[in-house]
């Protein structure tokens, strides 16, 4: 039987054990958790986004930055002496990250990048896809850690707000050149610049703009709209809600900049101390565009409408005028609507200001970390991406995007898409300040509430205007 | 043990004391140590985070680089920041709608549900399935139910003479429209809990009422939920708590449209944090969320005091 006082014994000790057990194991995971190495690349998958998908959606295509020749290393706060490949044998590993454009990226990229490293035996580049719905998460760890990507592709939105806590290296010294500047529109390299310091070069471009459904026009004997005045009316002849038409779908993140443009109004102040949106101007152009079409008329796409309904009735040519993408033509339309004719618009000039004609567009960036332990490999690296070839290859061929560069052109070309193609020139997009995320949710609410009536257009951009000028600080 | 003899008065007492506080301590240890594990996991997933909200919301700073101590100039903004009182009130309004109905749905059902002769469970689990279907799913059928064009809703309203009722793109009607997809997706939750009440509720007293005469509603009234109280109790704590903290049906649904008429505080602080880079700003708005559902549940806790019992 055993004597119970020993039987107790026994159990205390069991017990004890356990508890010993129990806490080293709890204690070990938590080191393992916490410590950790260095992120290793994740070879994501190839991106599960389509080719139109990130401008339409979270992110906004970007572009490629290039530089032909770099003459020195971009500077940047702490500056390591140049690296050479080591003599010996174990090439430089760079890391480069980029998210899907294609559903293929990482085969898009493995022979260009083979090429950079036949061409440079010394560099190893290692690829990681970062799906987009994990670009901010990923892009913010791998800062903190101190541990980001070499160089790595980067929408315009984003850079503010990495540049502006350090994480970004500055490009100047190396695009300060005309012949590296003049490769590109002058108005792609606004969205990099930050307090007057560049920290990406133009990789790729989408473009939005009205989009006409021709065949509707034609089937309601309409006319394609010139002006405000044709949208208007053309908008009321198609919006026929029991029949499941509309005449203008406009409620988007990126409508309402170019809308301000078109009546002369940036957004924001030239010092980004101020609003620029409430001008005369701008509030023209808002009453025609949002509250004589939106509020009066209800000739658009009513506000609950998701972006997948709007979808669907985008393909089944429900909609007169769609504010698409241009690369939706050939993803989305010729693919899914072949017999739909297609025509695009500007967002016209609003008469009697001092606007003209405007589109949105979004651009993406080669960039380099500030961090980088390899600041010329990455230059180089960044050097080779942004070249005609490159361009070529996976911007064209590869994604059927808009090249950054100007003079590389898509053999041919769908008409529709270069007519977007014109709109650049002209176009708006987004101001590098750190405020813009928050700028842009609070001016696409209050478009919303003058389409659903709550509001005129001037008290809209004024009360916008006034609850966010407090907050502007010139960054 | 002879550490501790060391630093206790010898005495016929204390000896005894001394005698039971090694053996208390080691007992105590062991205690300790077998719930350390779950004690780390709290300690490092919910007390340290609560802290670390805390201090963030005393800086301001981006999620990268320096912060600096700004005191409590994060709340005074934010009690000025007009979106920020938008969507304490869409909040507000959203859950008191929400909980109220359903509950009482919930109860309503679980009591029907209890009277069925047969296939009570496959009518529980018919309710419950909404509950476990992902949010997205759920959001984005409800935008196809509630659409203003070519929905349900209003072809069964236009059946009746009423006009199409843009429920999502009206501010005033988009938060009763997400009011009705919660409870829809969420009182099963309720049903289930209640009915697991119901089957605790003695049958004694309920046959006892129906041979003095009592009617069913009768019954249900008076002795029914009153013996259900503290599950109702239960249920009530819950809802407050997760309808107060609604983030994923606007995100998904509406993106606080149109025009902030549904954006709500758990939206308003993502927005902050995370698009416009104010951790600072939305911890701030954090704290102000945390103190509220905190007081309405003490609140409610002591409402339900006497019969609470989990």
């Amino acid at each position: 039987m055993g004597d119970p006082s020993s039987r107790r014994a026994r159990r205390r000790d069991v017990l004890r054990g356990i508890g010993v057990i129990g806490a080293t194991a709890a204690t070990s995971v938590l080191i393992a958790a916490c410590g950790g190495g260095a992120s290793t690349p994740t070879a994501a998958s190839a991106g599960t986004t389509s080719n139109a998908a990130p401008a339409a959606t979270a992110t906004p295509a970007s572009s490629a930055a290039s530089a032909p020749t770099a003459a020195a290393a971009p500077t940047t706060a702490p500056q390591p002496a140049a690296t050479s490949a080591p003599a010996t044998g174990n090439p430089i590993k760079l890391t480069y990250w980029k998210s899907p454009h294609s559903a293929t990226e990482q085969q898009l990229w493995q022979p260009i990048l083979k090429q950079f490293q036949d061409k440079n035996p010394g560099i190893q580049v290692v690829h990681t896809v970062i799906p987009w719905g994990d670009f901010d998460a990923k892009f913010t760890a791998a800062f903190a850690s101190g541990e980001p990507p070499d160089v790595f592709y980067m929408p315009d939105e984003w850079i503010p707000k990495y540049a502006s806590q350090g994480q970004m290296a500055d490009l100047s010294p190396i695009i300060k050149s005309e012949a590296i500047t003049n490769n590109y529109p002058a108005v792609f390299w606004s969205s990099s610049t930050y307090q007057g310091k560049t920290y990406g070069v133009p990789f790729l471009a989408v473009v939005q703009a009205f989009l006409i459904n021709q065949s509707l026009f034609e089937a309601e004997g309409v006319a394609i709209p010139k002006t405000w005045d044709d949208i208007r009316a053309a908008a009321k002849k198609l919006t026929n809600p029991s029949k499941g038409t509309y005449g203008l779908s406009m409620d988007s993140q990126n409508a309402p900049p170019p809308v301000l443009m078109a009546g002369g109004a940036t957004v924001f102040s030239k010092d980004l101390h101020q609003i620029g949106a409430n001008t005369p101007g701008g509030i023209q152009a808002w009453t025609v565009a949002y509250q004589n079409i939106g509020a009066e008329d209800k000739s658009m796409v009513p506000l609950s409408f998701t972006a997948d309904q709007l979808t669907a009735l985008n393909i089944k040519g429900n909609i007169g005028m769609m504010w698409q993408e241009e690369s939706s033509i050939v993803a989305e339309f010729r693919k899914q609507a072949p017999n739909m004719k297609l025509d695009v618009i500007p967002v016209p000039k609003v008469d009697g200001t001092d606007g003209h004609d405007s589109a949105w567009y979004n651009v993406g960036y080669m960039c380099i970390a500030a961090q980088t332990p390899h600041l010329q490999q990455a230059t180089d690296l960044l050097n080779f991406l942004d070249t005609k070839a490159v361009q070529q290859s996976y911007v064209i061929t590869g994604v059927n995007l808009i090249p950054a560069m100007n003079n590389v052109k898509a053999p041919n070309l769908d008409p529709v898409v270069a007519k977007y193609l014109a709109f650049i020139p002209e176009g708006v997009g987004p101001t590098a300040s750190t405020h813009w995320p928050d700028v842009k949710q609070k001016l696409q609410q209050a478009s919303q509430a003058v389409i659903s009536g709550q509001k005129t257009a001037k008290q809209a951009l004024d009360e916008f205007a006034s609850n966010l000028n407090p907050e502007l600080d010139g960054n | 043990m002879g550490e501790i003899r060391r630093h206790v008065r010898v005495g016929r007492t204390t000896d005894r004391v001394m005698l039971r506080l090694p053996r208390q301590v080691r007992q105590s240890l062991v205690v300790y140590a077998l719930l350390s594990p779950a004690l780390i996991i709290i300690a490092t997933f919910s007390f340290i985070p609560l802290v670390w909200d805390i201090l963030l919301s005393l800086s301001s700073g981006g999620m990268l680089g320096a912060t600096k101590f700004v005191g409590f100039s994060n709340f005074a903004r934010a009690v000025h920041d007009p979106l920020f009182l938008l969507t304490l009130r869409n909040t507000i309004e959203y859950a008191v709608l929400t909980v109220p109905t359903a509950l009482i749905c919930g109860l309503i059902v679980a009591l029907m549900i209890s009277q069925l002769p047969r296939f009570r469970g496959f009518f529980r689990g018919t309710v419950y399935f909404p509950v476990v279907v992902p949010i997205v799913i759920a959001a984005n059928v409800w935008a196809y139910i509630a659409n203003r064009d070519f929905g349900p809703v209003n072809f069964i309203l236009g059946l009746a003479g009423i006009p199409h009722i843009d429920w999502l793109g009206n501010p005033t009607l988009a938060i009763p429209a997400i009011v009705m997809e919660e409870v829809w997706r969420g009182f099963g939750f309720y049903v289930i809990v209640l009915s697991a009440a119901l089957l605790a509720v003695p049958r004694e007293v309920d046959e006892a009422a129906r041979i003095d005469g009592a009617t069913g509603l009768r019954v249900a009234w008076s002795i029914t939920i009153p013996l259900l109280r503290p599950a109702i109790a239960f249920c009530a704590v819950m809802a407050t708590i997760w309808n107060f903290q609604i983030f994923d049906v606007v995100y998904v649904l509406t993106q606080g449209g149109p025009a902030g008429a549904t954006a709500t505080v758990s939206w308003y602080v993502y927005e902050q944090a995370f698009q416009a880079n104010n951790p600072g700003i939305a911890s701030t708005m954090s704290i102000f969320l945390l103190v509220m559902i905190l007081a309405l549940s003490l609140a409610q806790l002591r409402f339900f005091r006497s019969d609470v019992e989990y």
